[in-house]
């Protein structure tokens, strides 16, 4: 995503998505960087109502222990 | 009455009749307290991010429910009090909750936006697949001028029976053969 060029668009926004499910591992793993941290709208692409929305989702998700908080070994 | 999302972690060491018991008390403490349970999920064992009490997998159940406030402390004490109950998150729906449940699987299960393919960005044309015969044609002319004189001398070669074998005779052949057809459309 870091090198997608043009205008970037919220998928969330794209999908008419208004709720983040924090259940759903898949949203939230790819809305993560490999040692778990939230990605920055910035490279995203996620509008500001949505980012805030996914981190809630994300920080949900790891109090249930679906996203991890950090990794759990990393070179 | 206000609308709760609750979903909790049972330690899945404990044989499938306890774990179903730990999933009918809750269920039965939010319809006590006159509460009215609207979907329950039953997510069933799943690893854990990280580990939890030693734990690598766990049990989860998931109630969206309406019930009034005082649902609340009683819950947050059944799952303090009992230990199988490793972790859990109750968490208000402000919104409809049929169109919370629509929302749950928004991308849908088919998977047609792959968290893969977001971090790839188009490959470009590739063009004609290359078939079998086609990298030497690909090297360039050069080759091809050099294999169009050596294919002169090794067919007179194998007419008198050289020292190459014959399957590799008839390979070089048919290989050059069928080169040899564009350089002499070239010559005409």
């Amino acid at each position: 995503m870091a090198v997608m060029r043009g205008k970037k668009i919220c998928r969330f926004c794209e999908n008419k998505i208004t709720m983040i499910n924090y259940k759903d591992e898949r949203i939230l793993k790819r809305f993560t960087n490999e040692r778990g941290k939230i990605i920055p709208r910035r490279v995203t692409g996620n509008c500001a109502m949505h980012q805030r929305k996914l981190t809630t989702a994300i920080k949900r998700g790891r109090v249930l222990a679906i996203v991890a908080f950090a990794a759990e070994s990393y070179r | 009455m206000r609308v709760y999302e609750t979903t909790f972690i049972i330690n899945p060491q404990s044989d499938d009749a306890t774990i179903e018991k730990h999933v009918s008390d809750v269920k039965e403490m939010i319809l006590k307290t006159d509460g009215k349970i609207i979907s329950e999920n039953h997510m069933g064992t799943r690893r854990l991010a990280y580990e939890i009490d030693k734990l690598t997998q766990g049990y989860y159940a998931t109630f969206l429910y309406e019930a009034p406030t005082d649902i609340l402390p009683l819950l947050d004490h059944h799952f303090k009090v009992n230990e199988a109950f490793i972790r859990d998150l109750t968490v208000r729906i402000e919104c409809d909750p049929q169109e919370y449940l629509k929302q749950q699987d928004p991308f849908g299960k088919h998977g047609s936006d792959r968290p893969d393919d977001s971090r790839r960005g188009h490959r470009g044309d590739r063009g004609d697949r290359p078939a079998p015969g086609k990298p030497a044609e690909k090297s360039g002319e050069k080759p091809e001028v050099k294999e169009e004189t050596a294919a002169v001398k090794t067919e007179e070669k194998t007419e008198t029976a050289a020292v190459k074998t014959e399957a590799k005779a008839e390979t070089s052949e048919s290989d050059n053969a069928s080169k040899e057809d564009k350089p002499q459309d070239d010559k005409e």
